[in-house]
Order: C-alpha cells, then structure tokens, then sequence
C-alpha cells in the first residue's frame, strides 16, 4: 500500500467530487463502503494513488500455487474498450465507460454510476508467464488469470529425518 | 426460513448502482449487478415498490466455503407507470428494468381546429 502525504486541499476536492449533495444518501452509503473497504483492504497490490482517481473499478485478487487471478468489476462494458498492459511487472488495465444513453433520447433523473476513463495500475511480486496470460470478459466482470513463473512458485521440499 | 439463511455464507449485501434514466414514454432504471447469472436475478413489483435481488456467488474463494454476495435495491414507483408492461433485461453485467409510463400520462400534441 502505498504511502500518501496529507494534503487537506485534495481531501477537500475528493469530498467535493465523490460526494455531491444530490446522489442521495444510499449512493453516499455505497461510495463510503467503497472507500473503507479499498482502504483497510491491505492491499499490497494496489499501486495506485487513492487521492487522485477519477473513477476505479472494483478490483479482487486471490493467489494461489499456480497463479494471481485479479477479478474487475466492469459492468456495462464493451470488451473492446479494456486495454490490459505487462510492463515490467506492473500489470494495468484501462479502458473507457461510455454514457449509455443519448441526452436527445431523455434525461437522467438519477445518476450514480461513473463514466469515462479509468486506469489502475498493479505491481506483480515474482516473476509470471506473460505469454501464459489469459483475460476473459463475461458478464461484466474481467478476469485475469497471470499464471506464475516456476521460480516464484512456492517449493515445498521434504526432508528425510535420519 | 432460518435454514435457508445458514447454507451459503454471506459476506457482502450490496445496493447496486442505479441510473434512472426518463424518456418521453418510459423510465430506464440499470444496475450495476456483474457476475451474475441471470436466473439468479429476482425483479418484481408489489405494493408499487420495484424490489431487485440477486445472489452472485464468488468463485475464486481459494477456501472450501462457497460465499457469496447478495445484491439487494427497493425503487418506490409513482403512479404513472403501467405495471403490466414491465420488462427487464440482462447482458455485460448490467441490469436494465424498463417501465412504460401509462396511456394518460403521456405528453401528446393537441391540435387546433
């Protein structure tokens, strides 16, 4: 997790943006849950600033022996506009949400979900196949699986007792 | 009742995000419900409430338990909209429940003679 000076004039502006006085309370409840549970998550992943995002997917990564498999929650998207990167052992997604319908057609009369661009950005601990990487997009969740290279598996060895 | 509550552990209850969305003959409400399966999706109308729930089960739990998440939003509905024609429909993770405005309340041009 990374380390973030405090800076109340950024504090100011996300409580500005992320909260606007007419998403209603039960908009307010999801968006804290969101905050808190990104915060106290732990997560040692996370590589990207909390202060300065726009819009995050919800993001779940599970290791096991053979591999990291990350889950993001994209819903309404189109599979071409998720972009996945490995360099150097920073894996980032991206992509763009775009407004479902047009503004001739109607109006919102409520509006929670986020649009536009979006980026995060994990650091991988250990070395993977990247040839091996295999991302699948149903039902608007992504999920890729990163399978791990021979070295960074965990060895387990038994040893004889003489 | 209690064991129906006690065979999956719950670790999530979630309200979706909605957008309600107004056009000149009907409203557009979507949620945000991914990774469901679409027979688990319950959407019904009662006493002019809209109650969606869903149960999205998360697989990648690497322990033996099988957890899963539940989603739950109640939408009161006005009197405007013709509860008959209520229609709804999954795809990419997105929930859309489309409810028609009634005949009457439909804004319509009136001719001079």
């Amino acid at each position: 997790m990374l380390l973030i000076k405090r800076d109340p004039t950024q504090e100011l502006s996300l409580w500005n943006r992320e909260f606007p006085s007419f998403r209603g309370l039960q908009s307010l409840q999801y968006d804290m849950n969101r905050i808190f549970d990104d915060f106290f998550r732990g997560d040692v992943f996370a590589n990207d600033s909390f202060f300065s995002r726009e819009w995050n997917p919800a993001v779940d990564i599970v290791e096991n022996n053979d591999s990291y498999i990350l889950k993001a929650g994209l819903p309404g998207m189109n599979k071409d506009d998720v972009k996945i990167t490995l360099e150097n052992n920073l894996l980032t997604i991206r992509g763009e949400k775009k407004n479902e319908y047009d503004k001739k057609e109607g109006n919102y009369s409520r509006m929670e979900r986020c649009y536009g661009s979006f980026e995060r950005t994990f650091s991988i601990p250990g070395t993977i196949k990247s040839n091996e990487i295999d991302a699948q997009y149903k039902d608007g969740i992504l999920t890729v699986r990163l399978p791990k290279a021979e070295e960074t598996k965990q060895k387990k060895i038994d040893v004889n007792v003489k | 009742m209690q064991t129906e509550i006690l065979e999956k552990k719950t670790i999530h209850s979630i309200l979706p995000v909605a957008n309600i969305f107004e056009t000149p003959k009907s409203y557009i409400v979507s949620l945000d419900i991914p990774g469901a399966v679409k027979e688990s999706i319950k959407a019904n109308i009662e006493n002019n409430t809209l109650v969606i729930s869903a149960s999205v089960t998360i697989d990648i739990q690497s322990e033996n338990s099988e957890a899963s998440k539940q989603f739950y939003r109640e939408f009161s509905l006005a009197n405007d909209i013709d509860i008959d024609t209520v229609a709804a429909h999954y795809e990419l993770g997105v929930l859309r429940v489309t409810l028609n405005k009634k005949q009457q309340y439909l804004s319509r041009q009136i001719t001079i003679k």
